[in-house]
């Protein structure tokens, strides 16, 4: 596979659930309140595109803020400090 | 473009430590994402429509032109902010079972930085990660792939960097997996000549040449993922 992919990627909400570690409902919940780009195919089941997926996390979420208010909490914490938890679980 | 793969010791300090220089980096990798998807979003938009076309289905939900116009206003709010000639090629690559490490890995060495780790950070986290992900490799079962490294826990990280045909795995990890002190360790896909090199982060450091990361505003994350779209 090459970086930029030559084939786009449509994911079953199945995919999709399993890729975020969410639940299936999660993902049909974000199709029902229009939060992110699907197709719906006659026999019911949808069709989830990876880069619109992945794209619609800051929508889903709110990242920006969310980010912030880790970074708050974390100001003090350095690449060494992470390391050192790193280790410590082995 | 330049898909690189990220070990658990570079990811981790990237989301965890906010003035680090992995976090720099991260920085670096969300402009790569957000320039890479202004296209990808396009390819996948034609993909949607040929297959609600062929399948005598529907498209819905949130437009994926909407979303690269989102893209857009956010990879130009970011690249303004950034230093002149920031690469916007650096594109960060993952799979399946490597955002599960990311996670078990944030899982069980999180508390032990803070003690009120909450599930929805961890949440936040891994939704932080895949975000800047440009694209996922082909899915495979950890139990079922080579062994490359001395830790079975380690060789995922290093599949998904063949698979993802990587510039480069970068990895903090000189026990297990950049075990070459000083170098780069290579690592080749069993029965074929795709070969990748693992370095450690400061070696990393030596090939970006095209960047100064005291430049990189760390804080400045937080515009990749604007809700507004940089509004």
């Amino acid at each position: 596979m090459s970086a930029v992919r030559s084939q786009p990627k449509l994911l079953s909400t199945k995919q999709a659930a399993e890729l975020l570690n969410v639940s299936k409902r999660t993902i049909l919940n974000w199709i029902e309140n229009d939060k992110v780009p699907y197709a719906k195919l006659p026999g019911g089941d949808y069709r989830v595109p990876l880069a619109g997926l992945l794209a619609s996390l800051s929508g889903t979420y709110r990242l920006d803020e969310e980010i912030r208010a880790l970074d708050e909490r974390y100001a003090a914490v350095g690449d060494a400090d992470v390391h050192a938890a790193l280790e410590d679980e082995g | 473009m330049r898909p690189v793969v990220l070990d658990t010791s570079v990811v981790l300090p990237a989301v965890l430590s906010p003035r680090g220089y992995r976090r720099r980096f991260w920085v670096v990798l969300a402009l790569g994402a957000l320039a890479a998807r202004r296209d990808l979003l396009r390819q996948d938009a034609d993909a949607l429509r040929a297959e609600s076309a062929s399948a005598g289905g529907q498209a819905g939900g949130a437009t994926l032109e909407l979303l690269a116009v989102q893209a857009e206003a956010r990879y130009a709010l970011l690249r303004e902010a950034l230093p002149e000639g920031c690469p916007d090629d650096w594109q960060l690559v993952a799979s399946r079972p490597l955002l599960a490490e990311y996670e078990r890995k944030l899982r069980e060495a999180g508390p032990r930085l803070d003690p009120t780790l909450r599930e929805e950070d961890i949440d936040v986290v891994r939704q932080q990660i895949a975000a800047i992900c440009v694209d996922m490799t082909e899915d495979f079962d950890p139990e079922l792939i080579p062994s490359y490294t001395s830790d079975r826990k380690d060789d995922p990280v290093v599949h998904t960097a063949l698979l993802a045909d990587a510039s480069w795995l970068i990895a903090d990890d000189t026990k297990h997996i950049c075990t070459e002190p000083g170098g780069s360790t290579e690592y080749q896909l069993p029965g074929t000549d795709r070969r990748i090199s693992a370095v450690t982060f400061s070696r990393f450091l030596d090939h970006l040449s095209d960047i100064d990361l005291d430049q990189v505003d760390p804080s400045l994350l937080e515009v990749a993922f604007r809700s507004s779209g940089g509004g």
